[in-house]
């Protein structure tokens, strides 16, 4: 029997997917070990392997098979645009795909003027105001602490995931309009939905019976 | 960042040489093998067309995909994305009035302009074959049998060729009543393997939960009678019902072809192309991460030049059956076998003379003067990476050396000549 191989993206997704997987047996006592420094573990009973990498980075594992299955963030697969398939909606790590800023800024989107957009997710963004808004929009690519821009006049808005919104609320941001819900999504190869077609079925099936109930 | 590109090719493409392109040169044979079996008349079109060819549904690429230039009359070209609609372009142009079936089959290098850094190559080596003029079962199933041959005659033995058809899809739709959004939104979920949302979408369509299971691919099982009857028994049009029964027979096709068992079929298997008019198919093996083979019918293409003409056709990439091959370690022999013939400098002659000889009896010679600065060891090393296990030294006297065990063996000039190696 072949390995099937996981890419999950690295922090709390990857712990709650752990956690699902253990309920419908799989385990990986390897992984658990919180000095490891292994960067691939195995659970060789299941031929199964698991790594860990960079959220943005699953997508790609996948698409071109270096690993079969894959957690990630549905931000990351919009974000990402690759030749994957989405089989579940885990329904954990929901949040929302906001567009936001200062109450002020919400004129710039009511007129339709040309408005400057940070953002850690360009593509996103760039979708978004192109042919959902049809505004004409100036994409600005950040790395992070998106929240500053508006606040130092980098840009106009941002465009981020938003959760519980206190670190807007407590720079004076607010959210401006909702581009689409996110959550965590199980991802895989297209060849190894195909080739390994029951093993890949069985385990779709079964975590689907943990979150959904039977469902 | 200036970098200096004179040695560089550009992003997305590369030169393949030495054992990478013997590989390349040896899976495009077995493919040939199988065209010529077959009786395909091999067609070569023109790396670049104009625009009009492949755009508007035409090709496989988006405008933004296709490398563009113009020409001195400012017409928008485009170097070829895929090969297809060159091959449907030049049926309306040269065989319009043909009444019999016409079988093509072309080999050539196409190109994507895909995203930067993103891992995938933006040329690739196509090959395949088009079966034009004949609508009916048989035609679906001799172009599915000759992709499974292809693969057999690779050494692949772990493989599977997916097929569907659209039908199925578009009878839903239309018993259903789908207006033109949730249809697409529909669309998308299922090629896209998004199990979760065909069943969102479904269930506000009222599409029952077995048909669900069909379209999510969740049902497609190795018994592939069984999977047919499923699908027949949730439906209640006629399209679908006669893209199952299309289904059934090219099965029983196949089993005349001894090729079923290679064979599975999968009703998510859609296309993202509205002239996919009947069977879809995609042929998987490990060691790619995409499809090794992608084909189906399009009866819609032709039209699109002006003539209307069926046809079912398949196309290898030949550069994702590279990396399954060597991921597989496919041992591959072609029984190539040369010979190196080494000479000093003083031996010219004789080793001229005994290449010559080697050579009339087809066999390939790599002649090669010694140089007093190389040892006899990097001549032996040299010989081996070529996959050249003998080689005659032709110096005072004359060696035959065993390049694997190192052995030698003395030799007269006559031996050479008259072929006794």
């Amino acid at each position: 029997m072949k390995y099937l191989t996981f890419a999950l993206a690295k922090g709390r997704l990857a712990f709650k997917a752990l956690e699902l997987l253990e309920q419908t047996g799989i385990t990986c006592e390897e992984m658990k070990d919180k000095d490891t420094r292994k960067l691939i573990f195995t659970n060789e009973e299941l031929k199964l392997k698991f790594f860990l990498s960079k959220a943005t980075d699953v997508p790609t594992y996948v698409e071109l098979g270096a690993a079969d299955i894959g957690v990630v963030g549905y931000d990351t697969i919009l974000e990402e645009g690759r030749n994957i398939y989405e089989v579940l909606d885990l329904g954990f790590g929901k949040c929302r795909m906001c567009v936001c800023g200062p109450e002020s800024a919400r004129s710039i989107l009511d007129s339709h003027e040309m408005i400057h957009v940070a953002s850690k997710y360009p593509n996103i963004a760039k979708d978004y105001f192109h042919n959902v808004r049809q505004q004409t929009a100036e994409i600005i690519k950040l790395n992070g602490s998106v929240e500053l821009a508006p606040i130092v006049g980098l840009s106009d808005v941002i465009v981020d995931i938003v959760e519980t919104g206190t670190t807007l609320k407590e720079n004076g941001l607010t959210v401006l309009e909702e581009i689409c819900p996110l959550s965590a999504r199980v991802v895989v190869n297209q060849v190894s939905m195909r080739l390994e077609q029951e093993r890949i079925r069985d385990i779709i099936t079964k975590v689907n019976n943990v979150i959904n109930g039977g469902n | 960042m200036g970098l200096d590109n004179r040695i560089h090719t550009p992003e997305g493409l590369r030169d393949i040489y030495g054992k990478e392109l013997k590989l390349k040169s040896f899976i495009e044979d077995r493919l040939l093998d199988v065209l010529k079996l077959y009786h395909y008349d091999m067609i070569e079109t023109p790396l670049i067309e104009y625009f009009n060819v492949f755009n508007g549904e035409k090709g496989t690429a988006s405008s933004n995909q296709m490398y563009k230039l113009f020409d001195r009359e400012n017409n928008t070209l485009v170097i070829r994305p895929d090969i297809t609609p060159s091959i449907a372009r030049s049926v309306a142009k040269y065989f319009a009035n043909e009444k019999l079936h016409i079988r093509l089959s072309y080999k050539g290098q196409t190109f994507m302009n895909r995203p930067r850094l993103h891992g995938n190559l933006n040329g690739v080596t196509q090959l395949g074959a088009e079966l034009i003029g004949d609508d009916e079962s048989a035609a679906d199933g001799e172009i599915l049998s000759m992709a499974v041959e292809s693969m057999l005659k690779l050494g692949l033995s772990e493989f599977q060729v997916s097929v569907g058809q659209v039908d199925f899809f578009r009878g839903i739709v239309e018993e259903y009543k789908l207006d033109d959004a949730s249809k697409e939104a529909l669309r998308d979920a299922i090629v896209n393997n998004k199990i979760f949302v065909v069943k969102d979408l479904s269930k506000k369509a009222g599409i029952p939960n077995d048909a669900v299971e069909i379209l999510s691919g969740m049902a497609s099982s190795f018994d592939n009678d069984e999977m047919l009857a499923k699908a027949k028994g949730c439906v209640n049009n006629d399209t679908s019902l006669a893209a199952i029964e299309r289904l059934e027979k090219v099965y029983q096709i196949l089993k005349l072809y001894g090729y079923e068992k290679y064979v599975s079929f999968d009703l998510s298997l859609l296309s993202d192309y509205d002239y996919y008019s009947g069977i879809v198919f995609k042929g998987y093996t490990y060691g790619s991460g995409s499809p090794v083979v992608g084909g189906g019918r399009y009866n819609g293409l032709i039209s699109k030049f002006g003539v209307d003409m069926p046809s079912v056709g398949y196309a290898f990439v030949v550069d994702e059956l590279m990396f399954a091959l060597s991921n597989q370690n496919l041992l591959l022999s072609d029984g190539e076998d040369g010979i190196m013939v080494l000479y000093d400098n003083d031996d010219l002659n004789d080793a001229i003379s005994a290449a010559k000889a080697i050579r009339e009896k087809d066999m390939s010679v790599l002649l090669m003067r010694k140089s007093s600065r190389s040892t006899i060891d990097e001549y032996i090393a040299h010989a081996l990476t070529h996959e050249i296990s003998k080689i005659v030294y032709i110096s005072e006297d004359i060696k035959l050396i065993n390049a694997e065990d190192k052995s030698e063996k003395a030799l007269s000039l006559d031996d050479v000549l008259g072929g006794a190696l």
